[in-house]
């Protein structure tokens, strides 16, 4: 395989269960995914039915249960947790539901935040870096503001720019529209669009069918498995019958 | 009342569900009630206690200052006069001293009779508890002998009769009668071991004829509303008399002191004593501080929860008096375990004081200063507990979730710089103490004491009221213990360094050879010790002899006039040549010391000032065969030490000391010590302050990491979510823990600094204390100051840890 057909994630019959209080919840049971380089992934399905879990495997927030998962062709369960966090902070750029900004800091610091945790990286590019990410969310006028002082639209755009400032491999997404009206959602998700199209991965959580439809592709999951969007309606009727 | 018991049920509830918060809170004021109630308790007994005498701010221990005796002083001539001449007192009295005595009856003990004048109780206000007060007629040379016992004596010898006055006993051999019984509460005003009081029978008619007198120390009770000031101004001609009746050396040097019996028993543990004190507040202090940063951390992780409060429209002040339940709560929890813990400590402390310090062993936890201490914890638990209750909520708070971070951090962050400030000063004065006391310990004396057990021995003034009797015992003592086996090296001497010689002469009154003689400008010159010792002295103490030799046999015998000198009187005495072969001259009235001197040697300087002193100028001169020998013209000359070097244990040494006298005189008393124990002994006090010292500076340290370690943690738990998004995005183990341990290390770091200038500045004041230290020991605050860092960052990196070990998974949730 070259480079170019390699997918940049691949899971394999991925399982996760939750044990809580003797209570096993199978969030994922049998899990099969790619995604390749360029490609814009919506992922969609009723709560509660494994799509956060997913996304933080892939984002390796979270270790599964079993099965296997491929980063860039490269096996991560026998990663140790700095290796982990070097690899979520150089090919892994999040994008919050609660945008996650940390109050304390500025726009530019905020933006700035994974940067610092590399080591090799130069001041100078760091900032240039920064603004650049900043640029291109439309928030470089706003560097000195605090998170408090902004709406939640360009909160996330700030978020956002936090994840691009990385030049991560893949922006991962959970229901990024989940706490904004609806203008600054479309927005969002505009913006999203504009990424992909200039090359970026994106794989993104979300409920809501209007915004999938901006992806490339839609997955269903359903009670932690992934489904063909008619068996997911069949489903679904079926659950509200 | 239901909102009260609701409010008490949600602070319990509250305290269960922090129980790291509720610990930390309740160790911190425990420690911090315990240890300054328990230090105000002992120093109190220092400063603060009333002495037990009516009216005791008028009384004032009055007398001349001259450097020939210690302390303020009269002579007995000069008293009879002051006594009849003066006006500025309602009463005026004195005495001529505490000293051994016997109570020779069918089982003799020693006991210590205070020589007073029948005057003495009348002035400082003390009724006898049983009989009364000696007469008039009572204190003169001639009048038969009566006493008055001690409570204690009372108690322990007569079984607390009733009956005892009007009894006769036998006191030094002289048939004595019981006239009265003192309170349970006297006490000596020189803070001297007392037992029996006796009239000192001053000999009036010395002053017609023109002599001095013994010396006594006098004391007066001033008029009422009349100040020290005002009184020693009125004994100014008085004063001025005694000046010029002075020989003309001594007139430049002499000073009129008049001062309160408080500071006359004080006055050395006096800065001592406030320096502890400082200290004990220093740590309640750093305890309200550490209380009050909890709260305050905490309170800022509760803001949510009382926007919300506020946003179901629950009454301020409702929220204001939750609050208030939680500190008092707190607070009481930690007045309890610190009363406890005060117990603990001044129990711990009484069994390890030094005597002298005045009914130390009384000394019971006080009750107001508890309530203080707890009331001022309370204060700051609720000013800083209630203070977040106060503040207007804002809708901004509502909506923290989609933010996180730490507000009011400011205040919290000075609260602790104000602690490590704190605590670096109580540390640096702790380690100064602690290497001052080190020094004077290892302080070199000039001699050896390792292997040398000394002993005392006083003769009672019935059985050895001559000189022929109390040379006798000596010489059959000397020969005594030489016959022994193992003790081939022992002397006898009058005193022992490190303590001074027992008697000193003027400067003025020693001449060199060949030296000129003090001008009238010069004073007296100051004074030099000197001792009465056999020629053995030397080698059995290890003093290192510089030149020519030590005293022989011949140098006892009748006609030889040999003097040894210590190297800083031969350097005064002699500077430019060599002292030995050297005559030295008496310029005094006295026979025995009419023929010039020769000195024989020159040895090393020892100690002789008592531990930490400057090495005083000393002569030696050597126990004689005769009865006509110069000590027996000195006062004290009942008064022996015994020094054995021996290679036979401590205990046998002892034992055999013990029998030695026992066939001289079975009834003579004996204290045997290693001369290690006693020049031990003699760094009691500074090792009592040394120990209390320390213990509120590891105390205050323990405080101030406890206080950062709860702070951060309570950081770390209330910022969970904002440290599972740097660990999100990257952040590894490393890098959490070394942000939360700098975020707390930056004004620990301004603390220390600051901590350091406090040193400088509390150096001008303990200074005093030290010795062979400078309060402003570079090394000593760099050291304090690096050691509290340590301990504090330590506190921070312990919760610190726990951060790195957050769920990035936090990130994701959004409740
Ligand atoms: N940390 C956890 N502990 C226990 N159960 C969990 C945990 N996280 C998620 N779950 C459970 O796993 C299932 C999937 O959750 P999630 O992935 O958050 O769903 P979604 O994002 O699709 O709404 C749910 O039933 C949820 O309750
Ligand atoms: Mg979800």
């Amino acid at each position: 395989m070259t480079e170019a057909e390699q997918p940049l994630i691949q899971i394999q019959e991925l399982t996760k269960v939750f044990y809580t209080d003797e209570i096993e919840t199978h969030a994922l049971s049998g899990v099969h995914l790619s995604i390749n380089k360029g490609e814009y992934v919506a992922m969609s399905g009723p709560s509660g039915c494994g799509k956060s879990t997913l996304l933080s495997i892939i984002g390796l927030l979270d270790t599964p249960t079993a099965g296997r998962y491929f980063l860039n062709g490269k096996t991560v369960e026998n990663l140790d947790f700095a290796e982990r966090s070097r690899i979520r902070n150089q090919e892994i750029g999040f994008i919050f539901q609660s945008f996650n900004l940390i109050g304390d800091l500025t726009v530019y610091e905020n933006v700035e935040l994974p940067l610092t945790y590399r080591q090799k990286m130069p001041a100078a590019n760091r900032k240039a870096r920064v603004m650049e990410a900043l640029e291109r969310v439309g928030m470089a006028h706003r560097v000195r503001h605090y998170p408090s002082q902004l709406s939640g639209g360009q909160q996330q755009r700030v978020a956002v720019a936090r994840a691009l400032g990385g030049k991560p491999s893949i922006l991962l997404a959970d229901e990024p529209t989940g706490n904004l009206d609806s203008r600054n959602g479309e927005a969002v998700m505009e913006f999203l669009q504009n990424l992909h199209r200039e090359g970026a991965t994106i794989c993104m959580v979300t409920h809501d069918p209007r915004f999938a439809k901006h992806a490339q592709r839609e997955v269903h999951l359903f009670d932690g498995k992934v489904v063909a969007e008619e068996e997911l309606k069949k489903l679904l009727q079926e659950t509200s019958a | 009342m239901s909102g009260l018991l609701q409010d008490v049920r949600y602070a319990l509830r509250q305290f269960r569900m922090s129980p790291g918060f509720t610990a930390v809170s309740v160790l911190t004021l425990a420690l911090g009630i315990g240890a300054t109630t328990a230090m105000f308790t002992l120093v109190d007994r220092i400063l603060f206690r009333s002495l037990p005498y009516p009216q005791d701010d008028q009384l004032v221990s009055v007398g001349v200052v001259a450097p020939i005796i210690d302390g303020e002083f009269l002579f007995a001539a000069n008293y009879l006069g002051w006594r009849d001449q003066q006006t500025s007192f309602v009463g005026f009295t004195s005495s001529t001293g505490v000293s051994d005595c016997d109570l020779t009856d069918d089982h003799p003990v020693r006991a210590t009779c205070a020589a007073v004048a029948s005057t003495f109780l009348p002035t400082l206000g003390i009724q006898p508890l049983l009989g009364r007060n000696l007469t008039r007629e009572e204190d003169r040379p001639d009048a038969p002998k009566v006493a008055l016992l001690t409570y204690g004596l009372w108690q322990d010898r007569f079984g607390g009769d009733r009956d005892v006055v009007g009894r006769a006993i036998s006191l030094d051999g002289q048939p004595t009668r019981i006239v009265g019984v003192l309170p349970r509460d006297f006490e000596f005003p020189r803070l001297a071991r007392t037992s029996i009081l006796v009239p000192e029978a001053l000999d009036e008619s010395i002053v017609q004829r023109h002599e001095m007198g013994t010396v006594v120390r006098v004391f007066g009770r001033m008029k009422p509303g009349a100040s020290i000031e005002q009184t020693k101004a009125e004994l100014q001609p008085l004063f001025r008399d005694f000046v010029e009746s002075a020989p003309p050396p001594f007139r430049k040097v002499l000073r009129l002191q008049v001062r309160s019996i408080k500071d006359l028993q004080v006055h050395d543990s006096r800065r001592a004593a406030w320096l502890l004190l400082a200290s004990a507040l220093a740590v309640l202090l750093i305890a309200c501080a550490n209380a009050a940063n909890l709260v305050l951390a905490r309170s800022a992780g509760r803001r949510n929860e009382l926007a919300i409060r506020s946003t179901l429209g629950a009454p301020r002040v409702r929220l204001f008096q939750q609050r208030l339940t939680e500190s008092v709560l707190l607070a009481l929890m930690g007045g309890a375990c610190g009363t406890g813990l005060a117990y603990v400590i001044v129990q711990a402390f009484v069994a390890l004081a030094p005597v002298g310090i005045p009914r130390l062993s009384e000394a019971a936890v006080d009750g107001r200063v508890l309530l203080f201490a707890v009331l001022l914890s309370l204060a700051s638990g609720i000013v800083f507990g209630t203070l977040p209750a106060l503040e207007k909520p804002t809708v901004q708070m509502l909506v923290v979730k989609t933010m996180v971070g730490t507000r009011g951090a400011r205040l919290r962050q000075m609260l602790l710089a104000a602690q490590v400030w704190m605590a670096v000063v109580l540390l640096a004065s702790a380690m100064l103490f602690v290497r001052s006391l080190l020094r004077l310990e290892t302080e070199p004396l000039g001699m050896n004491p390792a292997n040398i057990v000394a002993a005392q021995i006083t003769l009672g003034q019935q059985k050895y009221s001559g000189a022929a009797e109390r040379l006798r015992f000596f010489e059959e003592l000397e020969r005594k213990l030489k016959e022994l086996p193992g003790f081939a090296s022992v002397a006898l001497s009058d005193s022992l360094p490190p303590t001074p010689p027992a008697r000193t002469m003027p400067y003025v009154a020693v001449q060199g050879e060949g030296q000129p003689s003090l001008g009238p400008e010069q004073g007296i010159g100051g004074v030099v010790g000197w001792r009465a010792v056999t020629p053995e002295y030397f080698s059995v103490l290890g003093i290192p002899l510089l030149s020519g030799r030590t005293f022989e046999e011949r140098d006892r015998a009748p006609g030889a006039y040999s003097i040894i000198l210590n190297q800083a009187l031969a350097q005064q005495m002699f500077p430019d040549e060599k002292a030995l072969g050297k005559m030295v001259r008496f310029h005094a009235d006295r026979a025995e010391l009419a023929a010039p001197f020769t000195v024989i040697g020159v040895t090393g300087n020892t100690q002789n000032q008592g531990l930490g002193g400057q090495v005083g100028r000393e002569y030696y001169m050597v126990r004689r065969h005769t009865e006509d020998d110069v000590i027996f013209h000195f006062p004290g000359s009942q008064r022996v030490s015994i020094v054995v070097r021996s290679a036979l244990g401590p205990q046998t040494v002892a034992l055999e000391l013990r029998n030695a006298v026992k066939t001289l005189d079975s009834t003579l008393p004996v204290e045997v010590s290693t001369l290690s124990e006693s020049v031990a002994k003699l760094a009691e006090r500074p090792r009592f302050s040394a120990a209390l010292l320390s213990l509120f500076a590891v105390v205050g340290v323990l405080l101030t990491a406890l206080g950062i370690y709860g702070v951060v943690s309570l950081l770390v738990s209330q910022r969970t979510q904002e440290i599972g998004i740097r660990v999100a995005l990257g952040a590894t183990t490393a890098e959490v823990t070394r942000m939360m341990v700098w975020q707390a290390s930056m004004w620990v770091g301004f603390g220390a600094a600051a901590g350091i200038l406090g040193s400088l500045v509390a150096a001008r004041w303990i200074g005093s204390l030290l010795f062979g230290i400078r309060a402003n020991d570079p090394a000593t605050l760099a050291e304090a100051a690096a050691l509290l860092l340590v301990v504090a960052l330590f506190g921070a990196w312990v919760p610190a840890r726990r951060a790195a070990k957050v769920d990035p998974m936090v990130a994701l949730r959004y409740e």
